[in-house]
C-alpha cells in the first residue's frame, strides 16, 4: 500500500469545503459546468502506434507492440490483448517506480475491460503509459489507447518458406503494415458523486477527486452501446443517478469519437504524404548529389 | 417492554417520536439500525429537556470496554521517563478491556498544584497500579490520562524489598517490612 | 453454444430468474470476532472480520476520526479446477479494493475513530459469481462482529445470453463471453454503491439486466436478514438456558 504517505497530496480542509459549497451552488472550481470536459488534444509519435493524449493537464501516452505468439490453446484463431500500466514517478511524488499500486492495477484493468471487446485477429501486446499530473487518468489512458490502437500498422506477414509452416515477417520497407481491425470505439467517462449522491459531475479533476465520495465510470460507443462500468463501491447512490449518468455519456460518445476519427485521419493523411515527399527526394537524389533529410 | 429483533438497516422509528440510542443511527427523519438485535425503548428521564423515548438496538456481542474522554481507568506504569510516564490501561471504569491500549501521563497533568515543579520519579515508578481519567484520544499512539484529583493516583504500589506498601500521605507511602517510605502521587481511598 | 433451451431453461435447469442455492452460516471461525460461510450454488467463500481493534500500521490512517477498513481477498489454490499459480494476482488486487470500498460505504467508520477493521475473505470454491459471494459473506460476518453499519450490502450477478436475461450465472455462463452485471445494493436504503460490468450491451438491454440483478440482491437481502434473526435467537437461547 501506500507507504510514503508523506510525499502524498492530501487535499486540505479549507479545499474540500471550498470545492463543496461551490458544487452546492452548481459551480466548479476550474469554472466549467457540472458535465462540460476538459479540452482533449491528440498527438501521434513518430512510429506506428504510439500517442500522447492530453486531457486537461493530464498527460497520458500509449504504445502498442505486437509480438506473434502461440495463440491459446481454446482460442486457435484468436489472438490475445493485454494491457499494461505504469504510473512513472516523474507523473506525482506518491508513485513508486515499478510496482503498481493499488489505482495503477484498476486503471488497467478498467482500460482492459473495456477493449477487449474489439477483437484483433492476430496477437497484440498494449502497453500504457501514464505520464504528467493524476487528473482523471482513466478517461485519457482510455483515449490515448485507442488513439494507438488506431494508429497502429502490424508488419505484414504471409505463410511461406519450405513446407509452407514458416511465417515470414515482412519488413515495413517491402510491403505496407496493415492496420488492426477496430471494430468500434468504446470511449470512457467518468462522474464523481458528491453530498451523498445528490451532486454529480463530469470528468472530475484532482481536486474534486480528492473530495468526491463516490466515482463512476462508463464506457460506451457511438452505436449506444455501453461497453463497462466500473463503480468500485463507495457512496451509494439512486438507480435513477446511474441511469442519468448513462445518458450523458451516451449523448458525449458521439462527439469524443468524432474527435478522435479526426485526429487519426489528419496523422493518416501527413504520413502519406511524407512517404510521397521521400520518394520523390530519393529518386532526385540519383541525379544530383547530397541530399538533405527531410 | 416491546422485544423485537432487528438486523441493520431496518427501521425502527421516526426522528420525530425517538431519539436514536445505541445501535442506531438517523438517516433523513428515520430512525434505522445499525446492529442486529432486540430494539428496546428506553423512557426519558424526567429532568431532561428531551422528553422523546430513546429506541436503542442491543446486541449479542460484546466488545471490549474503550477508554472515553472523561472516564476512569486502572492502569499499569511501564516506564517513567523525565516528563512523562507511559502506561498500560488495564480497565475502563469496572469492566477489563479486551486489548492493549497505552496511556501516558504528562508532567503537567500528575497533580493539580505547582504542575511546573514535578518530579516524575517521585510520582510513579514502574510497576505501580495507578486511578487516572481519560483526558482526551491523545495522539497516535498513546491516550493521554491525568492524575490531577484527589481520588486519582497510585492505589498500589510495591517496595524495594516487593511488600505491597501502605499509603501514609498524599505523597508517601510506607513498607511495612522495612519502614522505609516512598515518594508516590497517592490516591485518596476514602469513604 | 446454446445456453437457454427452447423451453427457457439454462444449463443447470434453472430458469431465467432463478438464483442459485444459497447456504449461509455465521459464527464459524470461533477466533475472529465475527464471521460466516456463504454458498450460491457451487460457489463457496468464507469470511472473517476481526476488529474494531487498535491501528497497527499508523501510516494508513487517513481520516483521523474514522475507522480503518482493510479488505484481503484471495482465491484458495484449489478453488478452481486446475491448480492456480499465484495466490496474489491483480485480479485480486482490484477485488480487494472494490470490496473494501464497498463495505466501507455500509459501516458506520465515525463511530470508531482511531481504530481498524480488518476483513478476510477466502474463496474455497469458485463457480462464479464469487465477488458477490464476498460481499454477501463480508456483511454476515461483519454483522455477527456486531459492528454496526447503514444497511446489510448485498450482491448479486446476472448477465445476458442468447438474448435472455439471465440472474446469477455461474461460471460456464460468465465465460461465454456474454455481459456480466454484478450489482451491490443497499437494500432499505435503496441505494446503488457497487456497480460493474463488461462487455457490450445496448441502453435498454442494461436497463433490464440492471433490475434482473437488483432483485436478486433484494432476495438475497431477505435470506441474510432471516440467517442473522435464527442466529440471535439461538444465542439468546443458550444464554437464557
Amino acid at each position: 500500500m501506500d507507504g510514503r504517505l508523506s510525499n502524498k497530496w492530501r487535499v486540505t480542509v479549507n479545499e474540500s469545503k471550498f470545492v463543496e459549497s461551490a458544487l452546492q451552488s452548481e459551480l466548479r472550481v476550474d469554472g466549467r459546468g457540472l458535465y462540460d470536459y476538459r479540452k482533449l488534444t491528440i498527438k501521434f509519435g513518430k512510429e506506428y502506434g504510439s500517442s500522447e493524449v492530453q486531457l486537461g493537464q493530464t498527460h497520458v501516452m500509449a504504445f502498442v507492440t505486437a509480438q506473434l505468439v502461440q495463440p491459446y490453446k481454446d482460442r486457435p484463431n484468436e489472438g490475445s490483448f493485454s494491457i499494461f500500466t505504469e504510473f512513472s514517478p516523474m507523473a506525482d511524488p506518491s508513485f513508486e517506480p515499478v510496482h503498481p499500486g493499488e489505482s495503477a492495477v484498476e486503471l488497467g484493468r478498467i482500460i482492459d475491460r473495456a477493449l477487449r471487446e474489439s477483437r484483433v485477429v492476430d496477437t497484440e501486446s498494449l502497453c500504457v503509459f501514464a505520464g504528467k499530473l493524476v487528473w482523471n487518468l482513466v478517461d485519457a489512458a482510455n483515449i490515448a489507447a485507442l488513439a494507438a490502437l488506431l494508429t497502429f500498422r502490424r508488419p505484414d506477414c504471409t505463410v511461406g518458406g519450405e513446407n509452407s509452416q514458416e511465417v515470414i515477417i515482412h519488413p515495413p520497407e517491402e510491403r505496407e503494415p496493415l492496420p488492426l481491425i477496430i471494430h468500434h470505439l468504446p470511449i470512457a467517462f467518468t462522474f464523481g458523486f458528491f453530498n451523498k449522491g445528490s451532486i454529480l459531475v463530469m470528468d472530475p479533476t484532482v481536486v474534486e477527486e480528492a473530495v468526491m465520495s463516490g466515482r463512476m465510470t462508463v464506457t460506451v460507443n457511438a452505436n449506444g452501446d455501453i461497453c463497462a462500468i466500473q463503480k468500485p463501491g463507495e457512496e451509494g447512490v439512486n438507480q435513477s443517478v446511474i441511469l442519468h449518468c448513462l445518458r450523458l455519456a451516451s449523448s458525449r460518445a458521439a462527439a469524443t469519437t468524432k474527435i478522435i476519427r479526426e485526429a487519426v485521419e489528419a496523422y493518416n493523411r501527413e504520413r502519406s504524404s511524407q512517404k510521397v515527399i521521400r520518394h520523390h527526394t530519393l529518386a532526385k537524389s540519383e541525379v544530383l548529389g547530397p541530399i538533405e533529410v527531410v | 417492554m416491546t422485544t423485537e429483533l432487528v438486523t441493520p438497516g431496518d427501521v425502527i422509528g421516526k426522528a420525530t417520536e425517538f431519539k436514536a440510542g445505541k445501535g442506531a443511527y438517523v438517516n433523513d427523519t428515520t430512525i434505522y439500525a445499525s446492529l442486529t438485535g432486540t430494539r428496546r425503548i428506553v423512557s426519558p428521564l424526567p429532568e431532561s429537556l428531551d422528553q422523546r423515548a430513546v429506541v436503542e438496538v442491543t446486541g449479542h456481542k460484546a466488545h471490549g470496554p474503550i477508554p472515553e474522554p472523561g472516564s476512569v481507568v486502572i492502569a499499569r506504569v511501564t516506564k517513567v521517563m523525565a516528563r512523562m510516564a507511559a502506561v498500560d490501561i488495564l480497565c475502563v471504569g469496572s469492566k477489563a478491556v479486551r486489548e492493549n491500549f497505552a496511556g501516558v501521563i504528562r508532567q503537567q497533568d500528575v497533580r493539580a498544584t505547582e504542575i511546573d515543579k514535578v518530579d516524575m520519579h517521585q510520582s510513579f515508578r514502574a510497576g505501580d497500579i495507578v486511578r487516572a481519567m481519560v483526558l482526551s484520544l491523545g495522539d497516535a499512539r498513546a491516550y493521554y490520562l491525568s492524575t490531577a484529583k484527589n481520588e486519582l493516583g497510585v492505589v498500589s504500589a510495591e517496595s524495594a524489598e516487593g511488600e505491597t506498601m501502605v499509603p501514609i500521605s498524599w505523597t508517601e507511602m510506607q513498607c511495612p517490612l522495612s519502614g522505609q517510605t516512598e515518594q508516590r502521587k497517592v490516591a485518596k481511598v476514602g469513604n | 453454444m446454446e445456453y437457454v433451451n427452447p423451453e427457457g431453461l439454462r444449463l443447470d435447469g434453472r430458469r431465467f430468474n432463478e438464483m442459485r442455492q444459497i447456504v449461509a452460516e455465521v459464527g464459524v471461525v470461533s477466533k475472529a470476532d465475527g464471521s460466516a460461510v456463504f454458498e450460491m450454488g457451487n460457489t463457496k467463500v468464507i469470511a472473517a472480520v476481526y476488529g474494531p481493534r487498535e491501528i497497527q500500521n499508523k501510516s494508513q490512517q487517513k481520516k483521523n476520526d474514522h475507522a480503518v477498513v482493510l479488505c484481503e481477498y484471495s482465491m484458495a489454490q484449489f478453488s478452481t479446477g486446475d491448480r492456480r499459480r499465484q495466490k496474489f494476482d491483480r485480479r485480486s488486487t482490484e477485488l480487494s479494493l472494490v470490496i473494501r470500498q464497498t463495505m466501507e460505504a455500509c459501516i458506520l467508520t465515525e463511530l470508531m475513530p482511531h481504530s481498524q477493521i480488518d476483513i478476510f475473505l477466502q474463496v474455497l470454491q469458485a463457480d462464479g459469481g464469487t465477488r458477490s459471494a464476498c460481499i454477501n459473506a463480508a456483511t454476515l460476518a461483519l454483522a455477527d462482529a456486531g459492528i454496526p453499519m447503514r444497511d446489510l450490502a448485498v450482491s448479486c450477478s446476472a448477465g445476458y445470453l442468447n438474448s435472455t436475461p439471465l440472474l446469477d450465472l455461474n461460471y460456464v455462463e460468465d465465460s461465454a463471453g456474454g455481459a456480466d452485471v454484478t450489482v451491490g445494493i443497499l437494500p432499505k436504503l435503496d441505494k446503488v454503491t457497487l456497480l460493474q460490468m463488461d462487455a457490450k450491451l445496448p441502453m435498454e438491454t442494461f436497463e433490464t439486466v440492471f433490475a434482473l440483478a437488483s432483485e436478486g440482491c433484494k432476495a438475497i437481502a431477505e435470506r441474510i436478514r432471516e440467517v442473522l434473526q435464527e442466529n440471535t435467537k439461538q444465542l439468546e437461547y443458550r444464554r437464557a438456558a
